[in-house]
């Protein structure tokens, strides 16, 4: 046997003969979102188990993070009757139901013999080969060993797979960095109703204990700052636990990709579906991949939603037995686990891996190996899997809600391409590529102005290079017009042009660039000035200019990928890039509110990158 | 990889290693700083938590601060009325908390267990254990400002609310439980002590004090828990120990964070001369 530990934030591994102080059917480490409804699904089928958490409770993010309520994701499963004893509860003796359900989930727990360690961590795992074993844990200020027939890391962060060798994946392509993270603030109003408060904070990278702590103090440190503070109402406590969204992932036997989702290609064995919308909330698009750019940015298609099958291939990690996940480190790529990772679907993600874990070892067998059927019928049973939870895309938000059909009909884009919510025909523009060219191009001299302008974006989408100077042309003539696709999200027409240039590579539209990120007198321009109140269609408020943060963070991200592709103007565009970024203008022009912010650090994400693409161009 | 491996990480070295992010530890960094490597490491992501997590009501708030670390926290509470002439909200005060600790300038792991300490010749060896796995941390000199070994009586509190803004808290007992008003401008709220064995654990303390709330009095029933503690309200035995290599100072020893801040920061004064 081989005992497998992180030192030094690397792993490491030497030979062991543990003794282990008791062995159970199934450790369920981590016993947030997902890990309890792991650990309740699997006692319930009968199977002896040990939960780990580091909290002194049960819940996580919906508990010690205080997320309370619920975003998308769809009702169903073990969690239903949970939350609705723990409203009864509430009703009685609590004003929310957050500690109603730690105490009704750890006594359902214990009435069901499992064993629960609170305030502990697991330290180690043991393997032979790549099945495991068990697993130490430091509790009560000892540690102890414990083995097990199989173990499910509901860890969030994928820890116990980091440290059984796991392959795993983490961020964005671009800069590696993750979602933006949030400190919650509970407050009582003076009539003694439950308010909450969260704002992103930031970036955080949580596996980096000097960069964690300095994240959580930094975080509700903000709280103070003026736009989170409102003496109307009494703070009684910061959730402990912050909201990271995004973390390692495991590279799954399946993973989900953001291509699959949008195509359709999905498992033919769902354990569950999960339902939201790309809720990435960060706001540096230009530095997401370009799938994802596509579909939020250019076809302002961000709220949409989506039903995402997840099967087990998809919580096993690549190679390994016995071993499986629950929660959103499980296989899904970087753009998906945006949207695969909302509570109600995290719930069912655990009782899944729960019901599977606890029949592969009734059975003797890989979790792997469980028919199907089998699986899908107990979790029928307590409606975590349901094939009505399928539903086609849709907006489903009280902005808008309507199922989404592609369309096909040149007459019915032509239609919807004339309007200001021009986001389903741009996207089935996408879809047609070249059928639609010729009707695109004869729209784009057409006297209705919204018709040519957005015909011009459809037939960049379509990659095709004819829309280039008429791209360049509403680059030129910038406006703060935004589509209205969405609530909140919506993306302004220039910046989605400024996205395509770079997309196609126009080495013409340099100049243009240039006078963006360069010129003096840019930040001028009316349009910046034009949506600066908080908006419910337009993502901007007082301390963000949302409007000079698409363009410019558009512009610069553009710029590197056209002197990629065009190295003849390499030398004139990194010029370009390191002016643009010599002072802190696109800063102080963007927000006022200092480094560390999440406002501010999505403009330093943006000159990071460039800074860092120069250095990688100058070495060349 | 193998495990001879393990000797190859480096092992961080400070002056001072004070355990637990305490209101009294803050007071200690700040003056220990200016002339030594001072590391805190604290097991939770709370900081002054004995005082903030823990409901504790606290006592003697109107006294005014001696230092000026301590001054400037209690100006801060005052602009933000947590400090008012009737009443102190403690539990409130977490941002301002996490703001000094930000603005500290000593290095701090949150989330970090201490796994062992042990004497290596003159210094200590410090094994932790935190996001990163396991870590070693040397120094001759540790502050243990927690409070758990030290643990006279506990009791874990919550906050009662009454959506009545002018509900009176009836005048009735409950075995094993007291109140204390808080005298909210704001919200008609009221403090609970549970009171509970000192090796109770959160859990359990918490499991009892839903179990006690669930069978209080008729008179009762309009009041709600709107919060529940996360740290123990702690009263320590009597114990300041400082020695020539490792000091002991609870950190609920205090009236109140900022009589805390001031001790620590007597405390820091001393040993920055005496280290």
């Amino acid at each position: 046997m081989i005992y497998r530990y992180l030192r030094g934030g690397a792993v490491h591994e030497e030979k062991a003969a543990p003794e282990f102080a008791q062995h159970f059917d199934l450790i369920v480490a981590g016993l947030g979102t997902a890990g309890s409804y792991a650990a309740l699904a699997a006692a319930k089928e009968g199977v002896s188990v040990l939960g780990i958490e580091k909290n002194s409770g049960i819940g996580g993010m919906g508990t010690f993070g205080y997320v309370d309520g619920y975003y998308y994701g769809v009702e169903g499963g073990l969690h239903l009757e949970i939350d609705q004893q723990a409203e009864a509860m509430r009703e009685e003796m609590f004003v929310t139901d957050v500690e109603a359900k730690k105490y009704i989930m750890e006594k359902q727990l214990e009435d069901l013999g499992a064993q629960l360690l609170f305030e502990a961590v697991v330290t180690g795992v043991f393997l032979e080969g790549k099945t495991v074993k068990g697993v130490s844990v430091f509790s009560q200020g000892k540690l102890s060993n414990y083995s097990c027939n199989i173990l499910i890391d509901a860890t969030a962060e994928a820890d116990v797979c980091a440290m059984a060798g796991c392959e795993l994946e983490c961020g964005r392509d671009s800069d590696g960095k993750t979602r933006p993270y949030t400190s919650v603030k509970i407050s009582l109003t003076k009539e003694g109703e439950r308010t909450r408060t969260n704002h992103d904070s930031g970036y955080i990278n949580q596996y980096d204990p000097v960069d964690l702590s300095r994240g959580i103090v930094w975080a509700h440190a903000c709280q103070l700052l003026e736009e989170f503070h409102n003496p109307q109402n009494r703070v009684i406590f910061i959730a402990p636990q912050i909201g990271i969204r995004e973390g390692k992932r495991i590279v799954a036997e399946h993973n989900i990709t953001m291509e699959d989702v949008l195509r359709g290609n999905f498992a033919s064995d769902p354990l569950f579906f999960a339902y939201a919308d790309f809720d990435k909330h960060g706001k540096d698009h230009a530095l997401e991949t370009e799938t994802l750019q596509d579909w939020y940015v250019a076809c302002n298609l961000s709220t949409v939603c989506f039903s995402v099958p997840v099967s087990l291939k998809s919580l096993i990690p690549k190679g390994y037995k016995f071993l499986l996940v629950a929660g959103r480190h499980l296989g899904v790529d970087h753009d998906t686990a945006s949207l695969v990772r909302m509570k109600r679907d995290l719930h069912k993600c655990g009782e899944s891996a729960g019901v599977c874990a606890a029949l592969a070892i009734k059975k003797g067998v890989e979790p792997a190996q469980v028919p199907y059927e089998e699986v899908k019928a107990i979790l029928e049973e307590t409606g975590c899997f349901n094939d009505a939870h399928f539903v086609p895309p849709r907006f489903d938000d009280r902005y808008r809600r309507m199922e989404i059909q592609w369309l096909q009909d040149p007459e019915e884009i032509k239609t919807q391409l004339s309007t200001d919510m021009p986001g389903i025909a741009l996207y089935s523009c996408k879809l047609l590529g070249a059928k639609i060219s010729e009707n695109l191009k004869d729209w784009l001299a057409s006297e209705d102005e919204m018709l040519a302008k957005n015909s011009t974006i459809a037939l960049g989408i379509t990659g095709d290079p004819e829309c280039l100077p008429y791209l360049r042309e509403i680059v030129k003539n910038r406006d703060s017009f935004y589509y209205k696709d969405c609530r909140r999200t919506n993306q302004l027409r220039s910046a989605i042009a400024i996205y395509l240039l770079g997309k196609l590579g126009d080495a013409e539209s340099v100049p243009l660039l240039e006078e963006i990120l360069c010129s003096e007198t840019e930040f001028e321009r009316e349009m910046y000035r034009d949506h600066l109140e908080p908006n419910y269609m337009f993502n901007s408020n007082r301390n963000f200019n949302e409007v000079y943060f698409q363009i410019i963070s558009q512009a610069a991200i553009a710029l590197t990928k056209i002197i990629s592709k065009n190295p003849s103007i390499r030398h004139k565009g990194l010029a370009i890039l390191q002016a643009a970024f010599r002072d802190d203008r696109h800063f102080i022009n963007t927000t006022s509110l200092p480094p560390g912010t999440f406002e501010y650090e999505s403009v330093n994400n943006i000159k990071n990158y460039v800074e860092s693409f120069c250095r990688d161009q100058l070495k060349v | 990889m193998k495990a001879n491996r393990l000797h190859e990480v480096r092992v961080m070295y400070y002056d001072v290693v004070i355990f637990d992010a305490a209101s009294v530890a803050l007071g200690i960094a700040s003056e220990l700083k200016k002339k030594r490597k001072v590391l805190i490491v604290n097991r939770t992501s709370m900081v002054a938590a004995e005082f903030i997590n823990s409901y504790k009501p606290g006592r003697n708030w109107e006294e005014e601060p001696e230092t000026d670390l301590a001054k400037s926290i209690a100006e801060k509470l005052r602009a933000e009325r947590l400090i008012t002439e009737r009443a102190a909200h403690f539990y409130a005060a977490g941002p301002v908390f996490y703001k000094a600790y930000s603005d500290l300038g000593v290095d701090l792991l949150l989330e970090t267990e201490i796994l062992s300490v042990e004497k290596a010749g003159s210094a200590f060896e410090i094994t932790i254990y935190n996001c990163a796995g396991f870590g070693t941390v040397k120094t001759p000199f540790i502050i243990d400002t927690t409070d758990e070994g030290f643990c006279q009586e506990k009791s874990l509190n919550c906050l009662l609310v009454n959506k009545d803004k002018a509900a009176v808290f009836p005048a009735v007992s409950m075995q094993g439980a007291d109140f204390f008003p808080t005298h909210d401008e704001i919200v008609n709220s009221v403090i609970m002590r549970y009171h509970c064995p000192p090796d109770a654990s959160l859990a359990e303390a918490r499991h009892g004090l839903i179990e006690l709330w669930q069978g209080r009095p008729e008179v009762l029933s309009d009041w709600k828990i709107a919060s529940i503690g996360l740290y123990f309200d702690i009263t320590p035995r009597a114990v300041q120990e400082v020695g020539q290599t490792k000091c002991i100072i609870p950190a609920s020893s205090y009236d109140n964070p900022l009589a805390a801040v001031d001790a620590g920061v007597k405390v820091g004064r001393r040993l920055a001369d005496d280290l």
